[in-house]
């Protein structure tokens, strides 16, 4: 604090007037129950996890076996579900056509086309 | 320091594994440091005692996963209690309610004494709580907690450069809002 300037020094004893009280026991009960809750909770889905693997220890094969099967048959009915070439279902299908026409028609009136 | 971060870290695994002395000894230790920041953000002890229980309870739920990579767990702690504060203040509004009713410190002091120690408090509470929030973060870190201006860096996930420069406009801002009430404030602590 030293080189301080005496309106620092002033500012800090204005600051130091204002005193935090402390946590009161009841708070820090209830952190304490948090505490028992939180980590008898995290205890209990490890141990849940752990018993359930003890009691069905083909339960993950069957689980990647039933995900496989989904994901097959959701490729297989992709799959068949590709779109026929269908050319006339194409806006710009009929425009062609009639461009087509179009040059043919015009052609027709040159001289050289005439007979 | 080291003996305190491994004695911390080695608090936090066993915490972790359900020892309700190790949480105690975590409680004992860093509560009030952390109903300190919470009260002086908040403004008021029901909500400062709320944010406490809640940067404890993440406390809790990390705690068995925690890796001692030597970082402080009270830097951590006053991280996450500031984020929560940060939070609640955002949600809520920030500014503290001005009939708030200071803290009562000393309740031995006379009555009069005691009644103007209380105008004080209250007026020095309401230029703090009209600060910027990372302004008065930056004060309770540095100028309450006492800590340096690296950790508070830290903790605030910024610059030492920015911390600094809170702190700067932190005391301006306070110095021109205290400057009036200054006389009246000092011949109250004289009297």
């Amino acid at each position: 604090m030293t080189g301080q300037s005496d309106q620092e020094n002033d500012l800090d004893a204005l600051l130091n007037l204002v005193e935090a009280p402390a946590a009161s026991e009841d708070v820090k009960q209830r952190i304490l129950t948090d505490h028992a809750r939180v980590t008898l909770r995290n205890g209990h889905v490890a141990e849940r996890f752990l018993a359930r693997l003890k009691k069905r220890p083909v339960l993950p094969a069957g689980l990647l076996a039933g995900l496989s099967a989904i994901g097959f048959v959701t490729g297989m009915a992709s799959a068949a579900a590709g779109d026929v070439y269908a050319p006339e279902e194409d806006v710009w299908f009929y425009a062609d056509e009639a461009i087509d026409a179009a040059f043919v028609e015009s052609e027709e009136e040159e001289s050289w086309a005439v007979e | 320091m080291q003996d305190s971060v491994d004695t911390d870290a080695d608090l936090v695994a066993r915490a972790g594994q359900g020892d309700r002395l190790a949480a105690s000894e975590l409680v004992l230790k860093h509560t009030d440091k952390i109903m300190g920041v919470c009260f002086r953000m908040l403004g008021d002890r029901a909500s400062a005692e709320d944010a406490t229980q809640e940067t404890f309870i993440r406390l809790w739920k990390h705690a068995s996963r925690w890796r001692d990579k030597g970082a402080k767990i009270e830097t951590w702690l006053y991280r996450v209690a500031s984020n929560i504060c940060l939070d609640r203040l955002r949600k809520t509004g920030r500014e503290a309610p001005e009939d708030a009713i200071p803290e009562q410190v000393d309740r031995a002091k006379p009555a009069d004494a005691a009644m103007i120690e209380d105008e004080q408090r209250a007026i020095i509470e309401n230029a703090l709580n009209s600060l910027a929030e990372r302004q008065r973060l930056a004060i309770t870190l540095c100028h309450y907690q006492e800590l340096s201006n690296i950790e508070a860096a830290e903790i605030m996930e910024t610059t030492v450069e920015a911390v600094e420069s809170l702190l700067s406009r932190a005391r301006r801002n306070l110095r021109e809002r205290l400057v009036s009430m200054k006389t009246e404030l000092m011949e109250g602590r004289a009297s």
